[in-house]
């Protein structure tokens, strides 16, 4: 199993300054690339050779948690997550 | 300035971990900062200087090269009569002066205070208010020369509004400061990014507000923000001995307040430069509001482009004269 992929970033550009009081906002994007969909294929066949087929969808999935953490206290709350996009939020 | 890092740590069930950060900062010293108090006006004149960590009362003038002044706080005095700069960077010898990390604001605020006035620096991650304006940029020996500034990361704010203002005997019907957090009088070369710019007055640092009456009287005035009064500008671009400012760099700031939150003086801009990804607030003064005025002759849209409201994300209007 691999490790997961993510990124971040905060909504305020390079240099990230931010204001006593103001909200920021901090995206975070997350995948886990062990992720992945496959299929069976189960083939019926008679002595004749007829053959029939039915075909079962599955998928592999890892669950990804994710965790933040401020070295100034600062909490960040999350306001949405899709699965493989997240935002949170602190105020400065 | 408090610098901080926000980590996010992804894990799968297996605990396999991945982790990113990304860091931020505030502007001005950071919170419990210790700081080394000093009292009395301070001229540098060593190359190389730095000064870190002091609590100064008084002003700072610096009169050479690569002086460094981070995590300080300057009060300036109470016996200024003329304009000066908590910190001056006007004398001709001034080159890579860096300012970081500070907290500019004077212990007795008069029509005399601004924040940094000059020429070739750097003033970054500074938390600025209390002043009449916040930042001057100007080279008094080389006005239509190269001024090497950049104004990075700051806070601007509450700025102080007196009246009546001898520097402005021809305001009616009373002379008032005329506030901008930034103001630029000539030169080249000039980079205003990632700014925080709050172009207001407040009465907490300028207690004349109420006698402009034409725009601070909030029984009928202009001002809907009262007592908070709009200053002149977020960001002001005049001429200075008739040579033309240009070169100029604005982009990335939050911009709001003022008559016109970007003003420029009528000229014939060879190189204007460009004003590019702002975000702008709403509360412009709303008798002429405007977020960017520039001469007709000098708009471009491909230099003057990508600058929102900062509450929709829709394009601001720019204003041409």
């Amino acid at each position: 199993m691999a490790n997961p992929i993510v990124a971040g970033v905060l909504d305020r550009a390079t240099p990230s300054v931010y204001t006593l009081g103001e909200v920021a906002t901090l995206t975070v994007t997350y995948s886990d690339p062990d992720a992945k969909s496959s299929t069976i294929t189960v083939t019926g066949t008679d002595a004749e050779g007829n053959a029939a087929f039915v075909t079962v969808g599955y998928s592999v999935t890892d669950p990804v948690s994710l965790t933040v953490t401020d070295d100034s206290g600062r909490v960040w709350v999350k306001q949405t997550d899709n699965g493989s996009t997240a935002v949170y939020k602190t105020t400065i | 300035m408090a610098l901080a890092t926000v980590t996010v740590t992804a894990t799968d069930r297996e605990g396999h971990p991945s982790q990113v950060t990304a860091g931020y900062s505030t502007p001005g010293l950071a919170p419990g900062a210790m700081l080394t108090p000093h009292t009395g006006d301070m001229t540098v004149s060593v190359p190389g200087t730095v000064l870190d960590g002091l609590d100064i009362a008084g002003r700072v003038s610096v009169t050479t090269t690569d002086v460094t002044i981070k995590n300080c706080r300057v009060r300036g005095n109470a016996t200024l009569a003329a304009n000066a700069g908590l910190i001056n960077a006007t004398n001709v010898n001034v080159q890579r002066l860096t300012i970081q990390d500070c907290l500019l604001t004077p212990d007795v605020p008069s029509l005399w205070w601004n924040g940094v006035t000059g020429h070739d620096f750097t003033v970054q991650r500074c938390d600025i208010h209390g002043t009449v304006d916040g930042v001057g940029v100007f080279n008094t020996a080389n006005s239509g020369g190269p001024v090497n500034v950049r104004i990075l990361g700051n806070w601007i704010h509450d700025l102080a509004y007196f009246s009546p203002d001898p520097n402005h005997t021809g305001d009616t019907p009373v002379s008032h400061t005329h506030n901008d957090c930034i103001q630029i009088q000539g030169g080249t070369g000039i980079e205003i990014g990632w700014n925080v710019l709050a172009g207001f007055c407040s009465p907490s640092y300028g207690p004349d507000i109420a006698r402009d009456t034409a725009h601070a009287n909030g029984a009928g005035g202009y001002n809907v923000h009262y007592p908070y009064l709009q200053a002149s500008s977020a960001i002001q671009v005049n001429l200075r001995a008739g040579f033309v400012p240009g070169g100029l760099n604005i982009h990335d700031n939050l911009i709001d307040g003022g008559a016109y939150s970007v003003n420029t003086d009528a000229a014939t801009y060879p190189d204007f430069g460009s004003i590019r990804n702002n975000r702008f607030g709403d509360n412009q003064r709303p008798d002429t509001p405007a977020y960017i005025s520039v001469p007709a002759a000098v708009y471009n849209a491909g230099l003057i482009t990508g600058n929102t409201h900062a509450a929709t994300g829709l394009p601001v209007t720019v204003r041409t004269f």
